[in-house]
């Protein structure tokens, strides 16, 4: 028998439809890759979501008093004549550390711009340390809920009327609006983007509305 | 050649696929625990809550907290506790009270730990001080002083 080896239709044929295997293949796995990078990064999000609200959550229900502008040894905003920003909320009143048992220190949660772009959810101690929290924030605002009458149910807190005196001092001598006394309760809403903006098209942002109701200030059961 | 192709294809799938069930299973396991940690938070509260409901029927508070060792006001599942369904039966509450260090007899110290499944637990510690009597006043009002959770 004589071996004649493959004709040039066959190895083209062979090649043809090795070719299509691997491009079939490679269409199904190039996806997969990017939703498995895509799977990881949604988490990602969802954890610096849940690291927020809980650290947010627990300094508001701690608080014994809250003001919508930055309060501290460095820029601080009173100094300059600044009382409300909407992306700013200082708590007074809270433990220093989750478990000390003090009640003295104050936490500053802001934004500021990091990279070109980006936003970062910044925590500020009334002191030295001023340290970025979280990364890749889209948007964060606060509102307060106060009674409007004694007993009466909560209402939104107007900014305007946070800023419109009357003027009183707390126990550390620092002016602020007595409609800050009437605050019992702070929406916060903060909007987190993916790390990666080639995933933005499969991981959207998400948003969190918490609606936080301060448990240290003057109550009656 | 395109057999081999094709069997590494799949183990790559399989690989990314188990991945990504892996992800998914730790992802779903933190988002149960950071539910169960905030539904104990909130059963801790339940618990105080029943606590001072508890002592408003109490006319003397030194006899309800006596000693520094404290007294159980509130024990068991929230379930019973609040005689409804639709809680998690799985949650467990204690509340107790101690007495004032600085002796007021009106003024009580009530801790609340909730428990459950997963080893979980959290702990809210209240401070709550009774407005004086006075021969008017049928129900003597209830002030919360402070707050703290753990």
């Amino acid at each position: 028998m004589r071996n004649t080896g493959f004709s040039i239709v066959e190895l083209m044929l062979a090649s043809a439809i090795t070719m299509a295997v691997v491009g079939a293949i490679l269409a199904v796995v190039n996806p997969a890759q990017l939703m498995f990078r895509a799977q990881g990064d949604a988490a990602d999000l969802h954890q610096r979501l849940r690291a927020a609200a809980d650290t947010m959550s627990a300094d508001v229900r701690a608080a014994t008093a809250v003001r919508p502008y930055r309060v501290g040894a460095i820029r601080d905003d009173a100094a300059i004549g600044v009382y409300y920003r909407n992306d700013t909320l200082t708590v007074l009143g809270v433990p220093s550390t989750p478990l000390s048992l003090d009640d003295s220190a104050s936490r500053t949660y802001y934004l500021r711009s990091a990279a070109p772009g980006t936003l970062q959810l910044m925590q500020y101690d009334g002191g030295l340390s001023d340290l970025p929290m979280l990364d890749h924030v889209v948007r964060l605002s606060f509102d307060y809920f106060g009674h409007a009458t004694s007993g009466g149910p909560l209402v939104r807190l107007d900014p305007a009327t946070l800023v419109d005196g009357p003027w009183i001092e707390d126990a550390a001598h620092r002016t602020f609006d007595a409609d800050l006394l009437r605050v019992g309760e702070v929406r916060a809403s903060l909007r987190l983007e993916s790390t990666d903006p080639w995933l933005r098209r499969l991981v959207p942002d998400e948003e969190i509305v918490l609606h936080i109701a301060m448990r240290n200030i003057p109550d009656t059961q | 050649m395109a057999l081999v192709t094709a069997l590494t294809a799949v183990l790559m799938m399989l690989a990314i696929g188990g991945s990504a069930a892996l992800n998914m299973m730790t992802e779903t396991t933190i988002a149960a625990n950071h539910r169960d940690a905030l539904q104990l938070l909130y059963c801790a509260e339940a618990g105080i809550d029943l606590g001072i409901s508890r002592l408003r029927t109490i006319a003397d508070w030194r006899a309800a907290a006596p000693d520094a060792h404290g007294t159980a006001l509130v024990q068991g599942r929230l379930t019973d506790l609040l005689h409804v369904t639709g809680v998690d039966p799985r949650l467990n509450v204690d509340a107790w009270a101690f007495p004032d260090p600085n002796g007021d007899p009106d003024v009580l110290i009530l801790q609340a730990v909730a428990s459950g499944g997963g080893g979980l637990g959290r702990a809210v510690q209240v401070t709550i001080r009774r407005a004086p009597a006075t021969p008017s006043a049928t129900m003597r009002t209830i002030h919360t002083i402070s707050w703290r959770e753990r």
